[in-house]
């Protein structure tokens, strides 16, 4: 016999006592273990997104017309009423820091439609836009290259040739040598052709109408930086895109996590300290028994403290495997598909770590009083 | 033969105040070793009030208690624990088995403080249960024995430690005088292998047993005599 295997027989074959105390603790950890697992999860999907596409900056000329958005960023207060440009050298002055890539926006028509027509450096943007996928050729320059959604309303296909009016009234011509598939971004609504060519047709040779950022240029494409570098006549943004908002929706979730893990933690030993003071009271002939058999009161507090931290431990560490269990089956509910479970490893360990310690405290005050009942007093209860 | 256990004028009253009852008053008692004492008096003589101060489980009002020359109620508490547990084996009338352990769990209960190997506990438990004609009933739960075989392990128990010293109280009440008598003649062969055992009996007929009688009335001790076989 060792104190050891006296705790674990207690609780064994005394299975019914201990029972609704266990419940109690796997109950509470479950709730905790789902959260931990749930958030852990939205964190890692949103942040590997986040590195996968980055976060453009975006620099626009200052003004202080009302705006209209572009890409959730702030671009011109209405192009085709004013227009305000950003002067050409600030492409050198970002090198710089890094890759950018600059873009002149003007309005046009194709077939009586109205779209967008950007022009870019289109070799630079297959670069650094991982999302893009073109069907067709290459765009040379004097090519177009059609987003999704306006290759669809406009009727383009790869190959075919196109004349599109501008705002002046002059006709450009050129062949749609690709499509891009879709990417759920701006670019989907876009028509794009090379930035030069737009220019000298337009005859605005040193002018932009904004410059992307894009991802993993500048050191944390910090906006302040940035800012700092080009003075204020510029605007530098960040987008507020999908990926922010899903970061942001995770970390909502870890803090609620946290909270719910302060709720369990209280409860816990709210439970465990109420169980242990009436199991002391029950067990008074127990105590008296050890007295009697030559217990000291260290022993007989490490026996009623290890009952505790046992329940607790195995509490949390089935509460812990519920709880991923369950967050398998919350799963659709609370995010995309594309999140993926990973065992929270730490967490559980610390969990069980933070449960036994937790059933050490609040066992502390009952376990002592129980080991310093009077014997006589214990052994006449009997 | 040597002193084992010695008292010198241990009082004891219980309450305060007006509602204070004494429940011994200066019991002088010297019991040599290898002795079997039995302590007989009328019921709230003050038997089992004796028997507990003699076994460390309570301390008197006044008075002094050597057992092998210790004087136990100069230990601290923790001391006093470790004392018990190595000079005094008790049983009781009520059999205090633990109700979740095993008459073989039981039995090894007491060496759970003890270093001592779990395959040596093992070892001694079951030779003594096999002592106490409880062979072959080692796994059984206390609820699945009769008192008889219950008040058995207790005395197992009583025994595993090694203590030179045996204090029962009443251990024959709860049985039938078949039953009762057994258990007499187990304590006759502990006592003839060297055990001192000092034990509360209403029952003069079990005097056969013994080799001395202290009796006990209203709290003083009347007198200490000598049994012969
Ligand atoms: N915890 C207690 N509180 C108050 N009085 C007590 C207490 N324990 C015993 N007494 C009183 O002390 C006296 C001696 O009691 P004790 O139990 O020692 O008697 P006893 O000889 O063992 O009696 P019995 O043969 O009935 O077991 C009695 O008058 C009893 O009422
Ligand atoms: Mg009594």
């Amino acid at each position: 016999m060792t104190i050891i295997r006296l705790i674990f027989l207690s609780i064994v074959r005394r299975g019914g006592k201990a029972l609704p105390i266990l419940l109690g603790f796997i109950l509470c950890w479950t709730t905790f273990f789902s959260l931990v697992t749930l958030s852990d999860s939205a964190t890692e999907a949103a942040s590997s997104i986040a590195a996968r596409s980055g976060q453009p900056l975006f620099i626009t000329p200052k003004r202080e017309q009302v705006s209209f958005s572009f890409a959730g960023v702030t671009i011109a207060p209405d192009i085709a009423v004013k227009e305000t440009y950003l002067p050409a050298d600030i492409v050198e002055k970002m090198q710089v820091l890094g890759a950018v890539l600059p873009k002149l926006v003007t309005t046009g028509q194709v077939a009586g439609k109205k779209v967008l027509l950007t022009g870019a450096r289109l070799d630079d943007e297959m670069k650094y836009k991982a999302t893009w996928t073109l069907r067709g050729a290459l765009p040379q320059p004097g090519d177009f290259l059609a987003g999704s959604k306006a290759a669809e309303i406009l009727g383009l296909k790869p190959g075919k040739s196109l004349a599109l009016k501008l705002p002046s009234g002059s006709i450009l011509p050129g062949t749609v040598s690709a499509t891009l598939q879709e990417t759920g971004g701006p670019e989907d609504q876009l028509l794009f052709i090379d930035l030069r060519r737009l220019q000298e047709v337009l005859g605005k040779e040193d002018v932009l109408t904004f410059i992307e950022v894009p991802p993993g240029q500048t050191e944390t494409n910090n906006v302040q930086t940035v800012q700092e570098l080009l003075g204020p006549t510029v605007t530098v943004s960040k987008a507020a895109d999908a990926q922010s908002s899903r970061l942001e929706l995770a970390g909502s979730l870890r803090r609620f996590t946290f909270l719910v893990g302060l709720m369990v933690m209280t409860i816990s030993s709210l439970l465990l300290f109420v169980t242990t003071a009436n199991s002391v009271a029950e067990r008074k002939s127990e105590m008296g028994i050890y007295h009697v058999l030559g217990f000291s009161q260290r022993s007989v507090k490490r026996i009623i403290l290890g009952e505790g931290m046992v329940l607790a431990g195995i509490g949390a560490l089935v509460g812990a495997l519920l709880g991923f269990g369950l967050a398998f089956f919350l799963l659709p509910w609370v995010g995309s598909e594309d999140l993926s479970l990973s065992f929270p490893v730490s967490s559980v360990l610390f969990g069980v770590t933070a449960a036994m310690l937790l059933a050490l405290v609040s066992g502390l005050w009952p376990a002592s009083r129980a080991s310093k009942l009077d014997p006589v007093e214990a052994f006449r209860q009997m | 033969m040597s002193v084992l256990v010695k008292t010198d004028q241990i009082s004891k009253g219980y309450g305060l105040g007006e509602n204070k009852v004494t429940a011994l008053q200066e019991i002088n008692l010297s019991v040599p070793e290898r002795s079997f004492l039995a302590l007989v008096g009328p019921s709230g003589s003050g038997k089992t009030t004796l028997l507990t101060l003699l076994g460390g489980l309570n301390r008197p009002d006044r008075g002094t208690l050597w057992i092998d020359d210790i004087d136990v109620y100069g230990l601290s508490g923790e001391k006093m624990a470790d004392f018990r547990r190595e000079y005094i084996g008790f049983v009781f009338q009520q059999f205090h088995l633990m109700p979740y352990l095993t008459a073989l769990e039981n039995v090894m209960l007491p060496l759970a403080v003890k270093k001592m190997a779990v395959q040596e506990q093992r070892r001694r438990a079951i030779a003594l249960l096999e002592r106490v004609g409880l062979a072959g009933k080692e796994h059984r739960l206390p609820h699945q024995l009769s008192g008889g075989e219950q008040e058995r392990v207790a005395i197992a128990r009583a025994i595993v430690n090694k203590p030179p010293l045996i204090l029962a109280d009443e251990p024959t009440g709860a049985l039938d005088s078949q039953m009762g008598e057994q258990i007499m003649e187990l304590f006759q062969e502990l006592h003839r292998d060297g055990l001192t055992i000092i034990m509360v009996t209403h029952n003069l007929d079990y005097l056969r047993y013994v080799s001395q009688a202290a009796y006990l009335k209203d709290g003083r001790l009347q007198k200490v005599e000598e049994i012969s076989p």
